[in-house]
């Protein structure tokens, strides 16, 4: 299977500013993600989620190590070529859907294909099809505030995949859900994942929607603590039932 | 802490949201006040050359008070309507609505306070500019002035108005509940597209704006509206006003819409269309607002130089001789000679010298179903005496009329639609003719009736017979208003049946070598002598109609006339001036607020762009182009309505001078756009480093 990320030796340091000290986000952080898996990456507060997501999608950037990505080392991609790269082959769908207000919903859904310059044909057909496939095709003509937070977290999701990403990552997709369209949005996200053999790599700290996917990585302190794949054949409650086991076990580490 | 601590720490808070309100409280303040001391000022009162044009200065007054209120209006409503969220969270942690009353009360008290006194100070300061420079344009001294009356103009009526918004806010509080105050917020005062309403907007504002420009044009195309014509122009103006709000709220619906048919075109400017349709709606009522201050800006420009660019050009054509003398058989009793001796004594020369007798005339007009009193007198001149003084060689025909007008370059032109009757009365009796004749509104037959029964003589004239030119024939008599002079020519055999005519004399003449002032004084002191007028008749100014006073019979002198009309015009050019740049910075003030208000909300809209892939450049280019927009979009519309009344006022005036003022208010225009475009990089700039920064 192929390599789709490969982070080497990734640390991030937030230098001191305004008489707050220095602070190691990522520590020579390493690990590998292969084409197809679904990756959630856990831990507390603080642990360095959140900054490793900003540095592996491109939105941030590393202090030192290297970051390669469907092949491409994007740290050391210029900041234009950057956002080019990220149209292209990454897709984001974030805790608060990071919707436009003044698109409509279909509108939303073609913003990275219209932004890379797409032939109007092919976006609409493009479009079509993400909308078909995740059933949201009623809220086309929609806004924003007229839908529920299920419904955008569908749309963001159509929007992540319209352009066919390399990877997809998710930023606690699951965070601003109740637990009925959490559930949906995690079985959605699998059904992507097994269906359309996406790579999928998601920030959560909650056990039931990383659950759903079939590898985790535990982070403490800006490291890789702990690595649990799901074993073939266990089903989902089991490996809910592990995550929650180890969590324990880790937390009572400290 | 206390109820009143957390009302403070939130006014505290809130200071930029009031400083844009408090400013505009101010400028409104400060605005009535600088007028208001010039309507009340004695010494612009008593002066008869200022005087005239205090009419304009009131149009001023009353465009600043409607605006005031407006104004006051719009942002208080604004000013509540924008803070739901907040009084939604008091509202939740259980503040009651009269809690809320109470610190809704007490922060309008400490703005109004504020306001108050720093508009008082401002207008101080505005007044004190104002009449340093009018002073100065003048050459008067201690022009200063204010009293109790200014002050209460003033403050009155930004009192009324804001009392009546702290009313709507008690109501506003006292209606509201948290659900729709958090709907309200969460959709941040957008509403679903309204394409239907955005076209009906442009169309309605289009027709109008074209109907509006037609009947100022007297197009044929709307002539039927005969005499509905003020009433249509009242209604468009309203249409126009009215769908000018729903263009700015609605119309890029329509146009974004009809746009989007281009999906590629859509495509490539998607993010720049959604959002100014986005922003168009949440900003439409500042919108409204900055292109009614850009259009009243442009338009009290506009008239400020039609009227001094027109008013020099006319002062050209209305006083075609350097001097005029008007005699009859009882006043200005002087000869050429008499007037040469006196230029020779004064070490000049007479240079052009023009002479004619006319009759005193009455004119009457009949038009089908309707005869009245045209309201003038008239000279009746024969042929032949006109083609001596003027060394022509017009030929009128003893059925023929051929009106001469001095104010009008177009004046053979004019659409002579009308029979003409002349009465031959001597002045007095012509006007009292006129007089009786008017009350009782007769038909063409109960006048000719009542004619011969008085044996008053008529000619009378078929507009198939009549024609009409413009001639330099007279110094106009008049100030500013430059008064129309007719004359009627008539064949010399009709002039030989005036029965007693009551014959008086014009003397024009140009004088060179001279000092025309003192010349002018001298003329007016031989005259006075001759007239046995009183001592105050060099002091009056000559009055226009009253031709059986001595008063009437003052000489006109060009260069007094042409000092004292630019005396008035540069007062009234200041004060239009004055109140255009007002206008113009109140807008640039309003919009800067604006997008400086908006500029975390669009940092956030920055930040989202950034995290689904849109780079730096393309980011810029959002701002620029959207702030551009904002920005243009009034200049545009605004200044399209300021030009349209601009043309309405100059428009009648000779078609030469139209086409050179058509010019000038263009590059007056101009210069609108250039003060705005550099307004807009600066403002640019700056929104781009808070922006993206």
């Amino acid at each position: 299977m192929k390599t789709k990320i490969k982070v080497e030796n990734v640390s991030k340091v937030y230098s001191s500013f305004k008489g707050a000290t220095e602070y190691k986000a990522l520590d020579e952080i390493s690990f590998e993600i292969k084409e197809g898996e679904f990756v959630a990456i856990m831990g507390a507060s603080g642990s360095g989620k959140t900054s490793l997501l900003n540095i592996l999608s491109g939105i941030d950037r590393a202090t030192s190590g290297t970051v390669i990505i469907d092949g491409e080392n994007i740290a050391e991609l210029k900041d234009s070529k950057l956002a080019t790269f990220r149209r292209q082959k990454i897709g984001y769908i974030f805790q608060d859907f990071n919707l436009l207000d003044s698109l409509t919903m279909r509108e939303n859904v073609a913003l990275p294909l219209i932004l890379d310059g797409k032939d109007v044909n092919f976006i609409e057909k493009r479009v079509d099809e993400v909308m078909d496939y995740l059933s949201i095709n009623d809220l086309s003509a929609k806004y924003q505030f007229h839908v529920s937070g299920g419904q955008k977290q569908r749309v963001a999701s159509a929007r992540a995949l319209v352009n066919n990403p390399a990877v997809c990552f998710a930023d606690e997709p699951t965070g601003n859900l109740d637990s009925k369209s959490s559930k949906q949005t995690m079985e959605m996200l699998a059904n992507i994942n097994q269906e359309m053999n996406s790579t999928i790599l998601m920030v959560t700290h909650d056990p039931y929607a990383a659950s759903y996917c079939n590898k985790i990585l535990f982070i403490k302190d800006g490291k890789v603590n702990f690595v649990v794949d799901r074993e073939t054949g266990a089903t989902r409650t089991q490996f809910f039932d592990q995550i929650l086991e180890l969590q324990s076990a880790l937390g009572s580490e400290d | 802490m206390t109820f009143s601590h957390i009302i403070l720490k939130n006014l505290k808070h809130n200071i930029t949201k009031f400083t844009s309100y408090i400013f505009v409280n101010v400028f409104v303040i400060s605005m009535l006040f600088t007028y208001g001391s010039i309507i009340f000022n004695p010494k612009i009162n008593e002066d008869p050359i200022l005087s005239s044009v205090m009419d304009f200065v009131y149009i001023g007054v009353i465009s600043i008070l409607l605006f005031s209120i407006i104004f006051i209006s719009y942002t208080g409503v604004y000013f509540i309507k924008t803070r739901g969220k907040e009084l939604g969270v008091y509202l939740t942690l259980g503040m009651t609505k009269l809690n809320l009353t109470k610190m809704i009360l007490l922060e309008n008290t400490v703005i109004m306070l504020i306001s108050v006194i720093i508009g008082m100070i401002s207008g101080l300061l505005f007044s004190g500019i104002f009449y340093l420079i009018l002073g100065n344009v003048l050459e008067m001294d201690d022009l200063f002035y204010l009293d109790k009356y200014s002050f209460l103009l003033g403050l009155g009526v930004f009192l009324i108005v804001f009392i009546c918004n702290i009313i709507y806010s008690v109501i506003f509080i006292k209606k509201t509940n948290i659900r729709s105050i958090t709907i309200a917020d969460k959709t941040k005062g957008m509403k679903k597209p309204s394409t239907i309403l955005g076209a009906l907007g442009v169309i309605l504002f289009t027709v109008s704006t074209i109907i509006i420009y037609l009947i100022f044009t007297d197009n044929d195309l709307v002539s039927e509206l005969n005499e509905y014509t003020t009433e249509a122009i009242f209604i468009s103006i309203f249409v126009q006003f009215s769908s000018l709000y729903l263009v700015l709220a609605s119309g890029l619906d329509f146009i974004v819409n009809l746009i989007s048919k281009n999906k590629k075109y859509y495509n490539r400017n998607i993010l720049l269309l959604s959002n100014l349709k986005y922003s168009f709606t949440t900003y439409k009522t500042t919108l409204f607002l900055i292109t009614l201050l850009m259009g009243m800006s442009i338009l009290f420009m506009g008239i400020q130089v039609s009227f001094k660019v027109g008013g020099t050009k006319i002062m050209n054509t209305v006083l075609p001789y350097d001097y005029m003398i008007e005699s009859t058989s009882e006043y200005n009793n002087i000869s050429k000679d008499q007037i040469n001796q006196m230029v020779e004594a004064s070490g000049g020369e007479i240079t052009d010298y023009v002479t004619y007798d006319f009759a005193s005339s009455q004119i009457y007009r009949n038009q089908p179903n309707w005869f009245y009193y045209y309201g003038m007198t008239t000279m009746i001149i024969s042929e032949s005496e006109f083609n001596r003084a003027f060394k022509e060689d017009i030929d009128v025909k003893p059925e023929e009329l051929l009106i001469v007008g001095n104010d009008d370059l177009n004046f053979d032109q004019i659409d002579i639609n009308f029979d003409t009757y002349l009465t031959t009365q001597n002045y007095s009796e012509g006007l009292n003719t006129a007089t009786t004749i008017r009350s009782s509104d007769p038909s063409l037959d109960e006048f000719l009736q009542t004619a011969k029964d008085n044996d008053i003589q008529v000619f009378e004239f078929s507009k198939e017979n009549t024609s009409a030119m413009f001639y330099d024939f007279i110094d106009s008599y008049g100030e500013i208003e430059f008064q129309t002079v007719n004359a009627s020519i008539i064949d010399d055999s009709v002039y030989d049946q005036i029965k007693n005519p009551e014959i008086s004399t014009i003397q024009l003449f140009n004088v060179t070598g001279v000092d025309q002032q003192t010349f002018c004084t001298s003329l007016k002191d031989e005259l006075k002598v001759i007239n046995n007028a009183p001592d105050s008749w060099q002091l009056s100014m000559p009055e226009r109609v009253e031709h059986d006073t001595v008063e009437a019979y003052q000489p006109i002198c060009k260069d007094l006339k042409v000092e004292e009309t630019d005396k008035a015009m540069a007062m009234f050019s200041f004060t239009m001036t004055f109140i255009s740049i007002l206008f113009l910075i109140a807008s640039s003030v309003v919009l800067y607020y604006k997008l400086v208000n908006d500029i975390d909300y669009e940092r956030e809209q920055i930040k989202l762009f950034k995290k689904i892939g849109v780079n730096d450049n393309e980011c810029k280019k959002y701002i620029k182009s959207h702030t551009g927009f904002i920005f243009f979009t009034p200049l545009v519309l605004g200044g399209g309505i300021g030009l349209l009344y601009t043309y309405a006022f100059f428009h009648n005036l000779p078609e030469q001078v139209v086409r050179e003022l058509t010019l000038i208010v263009l590059v007056m225009y101009v210069v609108f756009i250039i003060y705005d475009i550099l307004f807009y990089l600066f403002i640019r700039s700056t929104l781009i480093k808070k922006i993206i920064k």
